[in-house]
């Protein structure tokens, strides 16, 4: 084996190969940081390159977009307040306020950093611990899910900020939209009026987009007029500074705790980047010295966000190798490549293929340094956007956000409902309700229903399911004492 | 904001109890029936009612304690009107894009939407105006295809592309020109418009 | 003054330059004169998705345009086919169906369009016949044992289907008026899942097609056992698996991957569609990934298409109503 081991090793090393890896990485950040474009669907777009590639070579590359992709959609969320990627939602909260103080480069080398250990230490573990991992994961039954999604839950109640009732509502309202669209227990349509395009749902990148950016322009647009035609007056910053060492350092206990949240959730099919970097983030809230910074511009945070999505990067390639079960939208199209290349995800794939699969791994450790390496040269580049005047930077967001609003599903409804999302986010945001808790629960919830519903008729209407089955209830016990804690900890603030 | 606290928790209010009673039963179809045992958890509006309801509650919490709650309104400055109307009118011109979108398409409506706005957000050098409304887009519109293939709204009429070409400049610089000088004849005067130094620099 | 003159210089050929912009609206050319679209109503990575793909991989050359996937996920393929359904008829959008959004869904209910007259069939590339699928570790081993097993503990055995009156769920349901069995129907969002919670053990049957990653390696290895498949003859891949109609359940059901197109598109260019997929379908990368996918080639097109589809939408009309299902 050992001699399998080198020969991959050897098949890697070549100037080739790691071409292949860094224009992949390369094509990932650029389309991770534009919104709209998800990493799933970026993937898929440049899976057909890759079949005219020999298997050496095109897996490497759609494994680099796959990197590059969950770094690339911090950058819009730090510079505009626009995620490149769902889960850069999370990196919104604290990237954003970051780059209005003037600190946008410090900001994203503090993404880069963490994404990029984030996606080592997936790395690293999806090549030691891959079958005992996966073997873990096929565990997870509905019941086991819907705990694990009740804890996600609880990290809503450490983002809600001052106000507890406001940041609940935020949730319930979060929980409504995510019903729009299909029930898919009983198939049952809610809340669609009659349009065509609520019938799928109200798309996550389109909500995030309005949200997000959308609200964030609405709030810019009303400076006064000389402001926002003139040079920012943060311009001679050039975007800010390079990152410190002691602030990495600071934060090196919240990239660890996120990397290895988002392996773990990561490895379990069906989850998504989004859960995993939300519950990072609330994790590294409540483990904290300094909670109240969070939200506000929070190197934690960012570091928080970004180490746990680029996690899930290493991670959900868990399960799809080793089960051939894949662990989400990318890793079901990077599956595709793999059998589209004759090999064969599953069991059987490191006794037929050992050679192929030890240079993959050889190359897919190699895109970390590469893509810290072209994340580097790139931030002065991506920091500099800041020193635009916002009369010109302002139109050029829109027409990004309804590009991106009309990219991601062809439908042009979608960025309609960008729209109003952008004027509901704005007036939310303007009377101070917390964005964080709508999301979360507008991404958990269905999947939560969902998993309840499947849950309950498995067991044939027993409820005790929940609390006899080992995971669910582990997962239970552990949200309850997260929301007792928090309660605990929680200052009374009436009112505001 | 305690006005708009109460305001809101009102509208909550209501909006929740016209859901439970009103949107939820008939917005939500169940096209295909439910049988007669099936558990009232499981039916597709268990976990709406729970929420609108809960919302309501909520909702009747926020109204007492911003009611309780005394603190001084903030005061905005002479200029809100004029902050609030220019959101609405960008929100309405990005609306009124989208729909140009589907009928004009991509070429013809994006320069110009991108002139109107930088023009209401204050720029006025037409110099950067006019490159910025055609280089910008027309660089994405490369970018995506090239590289993606993806293809941005056509619109309903076939033009051929010199005409389109023609009319398209026509109406961005008439709709510049004659932006900036309506601009200018309202506005006070100020010092920030003339800026020769800032023309050398664009986006 | 010469400053102006440079601006407006540039501005002019920059705008000459955006001919590119326009170009795709010009004028009296051949079809097909810009890239062909194909909707796909399945998400991203399905098998569905990646059959598509395959296509658009080797489609260049006997299109002479590229063929771009769109992926429209989402009610169970209306979101998709209501796409169509408005797009221009001029050959240039299509889209990628599967038997549940033509033969089965418009059965069930409303769907907002009619599925053997509001679009034109094309061609129709594979077919993947569908299959029951269980754990080998279950203590009944064979169709025979699974029914008997399922009788003497009625509502207590599970299937986890790919969605509420989706393929598998049909199958399921034919199977008990067949068999007069009792099973307990668990729907998922989608195969993948469904198949997932097979794996772990949480349901106890679930539905796969041969392509379904890692099956026949499962197979081979005894982890997975096949119940049946919902073909008229035995396939090739599992030889040993007896048909459904073998079991006693007539029901036949594939998964086929055909490209229809909106009404009105004019007969001239589906012809040219046909022959460029005919050639396309021999050849060899294409041939190659199928291969690798597990699925086989089975070209159908013209009158024949549209009577199979004709053919299969009575017979799931008849089996449905036999069943009970009905349209609200």
């Amino acid at each position: 084996m050992l001699d399998q081991i080198i020969e991959g090793i050897m098949m890697a090393l070549t100037w080739k190969a790691i071409l292949f890896v860094a224009i992949g990485v390369f094509a990932g950040i650029t389309v991770g940081a534009i919104p709209g474009l998800t990493g799933v669907m970026a993937t898929a777009i440049l899976v057909p390159f890759s079949f005219f590639m020999p298997p050496e070579l095109g897996i490497p590359f759609l494994l680099g977009v796959h990197k590059g992709a969950l770094f690339g959609g911090s950058i819009p969320a730090i510079l505009v307040n626009t995620p490149g990627t769902p889960p850069a939602a999370a990196t919104c909260l604290d990237g954003y306020p970051l780059a209005q103080k003037g600190e946008a480069k410090s900001a994203i080398q503090m993404s880069l950093y963490s994404s990029t250990l984030g996606d080592t230490f997936s790395d690293i573990a999806l090549i030691v611990a891959a079958i005992p991992l996966a073997a873990l994961a096929l565990k997870f039954g509905p019941a086991d899910f819907f705990g694990l999604l009740v804890m996600g839950l609880t990290v809503i109640s450490s983002v809600t900020g001052s106000s507890v009732p406001k940041g609940i509502i935020s949730a319930l309202i979060g929980l409504l939209i995510g019903a729009v669209g299909f029930d898919a227990v009983t198939g049952a349509e809610r809340f669609t009026f009659g349009f065509d395009t609520l019938q799928g749902g109200i798309g996550l990148v389109p909500l995030l987009i309005g949200l997000f950016a959308i609200s964030e322009v609405l709030i810019q647009v009303e400076k006064k007029l000389h402001l926002l035609s003139e040079k920012p007056t943060t311009a001679h910053l050039k975007g800010g500074r390079p990152l410190k060492m002691q602030e990495l350092k600071d934060s090196g206990r919240t990239i660890l705790r996120s990397s290895i949240i988002g392996t773990i959730v990561g490895a379990i099919p069906g989850t998504g980047s989004s859960i995993a970097t939300f519950i990072g983030y609330g994790a590294a809230q409540r483990a904290s010295k300094k909670p109240e910074e969070f939200g506000k511009g929070s190197y934690e945070g960012v570091a928080a966000a970004e180490a746990a999505n680029s996690a899930v990067a290493g991670a959900d390639l868990i399960p799809t190798l080793t089960l051939g079960i894949p662990g989400g939208g990318t890793a079901a199209i990077l599956m595709g490549a793999f059998i589209a290349q004759g090999l064969r995800p599953g069991p059987s794939l490191f006794e037929e293929n050992a050679v192929t699969m030890y240079a993959i791994f050889t190359l897919l450790l190699i895109g970390n340094p590469i893509m810290l390496i072209q994340g580097w040269l790139l931030t002065d580049l991506f920091a500099a956007v800041v020193t635009i005047r916002q009369a010109i930077l302002i139109p050029c967001i829109l027409l990004f956000c309804v590009i991106g609003g009309y990219i991601y599903h062809n439908n042009l409804g979608d960025v309609e409902l960008a729209l109003i999302a952008g004027i509901f986010g704005y007036v939310f945001r303007k009377l101070k309700f917390p964005l964080a808790p709508l999301v979360i629960a507008y991404i958990i919830t269905p999947m939560a229903e969902r998993s309840f519903k499947q849950a309950l008729l498995i067991s044939g209407g027993d409820y005790t399911v929940f609390f006899t089955k080992p995971i669910s209830l582990f997962f239970i016990l552990l949200a309850a004492v997260i929301l007792i804690l928090s309660v605990w900890k929680q200052p009374k603030v009436s009112g505001e | 904001m305690r006005k708009g606290s109460i305001i809101i928790s009102l509208v909550l209010l209501g909006l929740s109890v016209f859901s439970y009673f009103y949107i939820i039963p008939t917005q939500i179809i169940s096209s295909i029936p439910i049988e007669k045992n099936t558990p009232a958890v499981l039916h597709p509006d268990f976990f709406p009612r729970l929420t609108v309801f809960i919302l309501a509650i909520v909702s009747i919490s926020l109204l007492i304690s911003s009611i309780r709650y005394k603190t001084d309104e903030k005061t905005y400055g002479s200029d809100y009107k004029s902050a609030i109307s220019r959101v609405v009118i960008i929100f309405l011109l990005s609306y009124s894009y989208v729909l140009s979108l589907k009928y004009i398409g991509y070429a013809l409506s994006t320069p110009i939407f991108m002139a109107i706005v930088i023009i209401l957000l204050g720029l006025r050098n037409w110099r950067l105006v006019i490159p910025t409304a055609i280089a910008f887009p027309f660089a994405l519109n490369i970018f995506f295809w090239y590289s993606f293939k993806v293809v941005l709204p056509e619109g309903d009429f076939e033009i051929s592309a010199i005409y389109q070409i023609i009319i398209g400049l026509i109406l961005l610089s008439s709709f510049t020109f004659f932006l900036i000088f309506l601009e200018r004849k309202n506005e006070v005067k100020s010092p920030e418009n003339i800026s020769d130094k800032t023309e050398r620099e664009t986006a | 003054m010469s400053k102006l003159k440079f601006v407006l210089v540039v501005v002019l050929a920059l705008s000459l330059s955006t001919i590119f912009m326009g170009l795709s609206d010009s004028h009296a050319r051949k079809f097909p004169w810009k890239p062909i679209k194909v909707i796909v109503p399945l998400g991203a990575g399905g098998s569905h998705d990646l059959n598509t793909r395959a296509v658009a991989a080797v489609a260049y050359d006997y299109l002479g345009q590229p063929m771009i996937v769109q992926l429209m996920p989402g009610a169970g393929g209306k979101i998709a086919m209501h796409a169509l359904k408005k797009a221009k008829n001029d050959g240039h959008t299509l889209l990628m169906s599967s038997a549940s959004h033509l033969t089965i869904g418009p059965h069930v209910r409303n769907m907002g369009y009619d599925p053997l007259n509001d679009f034109e069939f094309v061609f129709m590339f594979t077919k993947a016949d569908y299959m029951m699928a269980a754990l080998a570790s279950q203590p009944w081993k064979g169709f025979k044992q699974f029914i008997a097993a399922a009788k003497k503990n009625p509502n207590k055995i599970s299937y986890g289907s790919s969605g509420i009156y989706g393929t598998g769920h049909l199958m399921l349901l034919k199977i008990m008026a067949d068999t007069g069995a009792k099973i307990k129907h668990i729907p998922f969002k989608g195969g993948g899942p469904a198949y997932r919670a097979g794996l772990g053990g949480h349901i106890d049957t679930f539905g796969a097609l041969p392509a379904t990653g890692g099956t026949l390696g499962r197979y081979k290895r005894g982890q997975v056992q096949i119940l049946g498949v919902c073909s008229k003859k035995r396939i090739k891949m599992f030889p040993k698996v007896p048909t459904m109609i073998e079991n006693g359940v007539d029901f036949v059901l594939a998964s086929k991957r055909t490209i229809i197109a909106p009404k009105g598109t004019p007969q001239d260019r589906i012809d040219f569609l046909v022959g460029a997929f005919k050639k396309l379908v021999k050849n060899k990368t294409y041939k190659k990934l199928l291969k690798k996918m597990g699925e086989k080639p089975s070209p159908l097109y013209g009158p024949a298409l549209k009577a199979d589809f004709v053919a299969e939408h009575a017979a799931f009309g008849k089996i449905l109503a036999s069943i009970g299902v009905k349209k609200k």
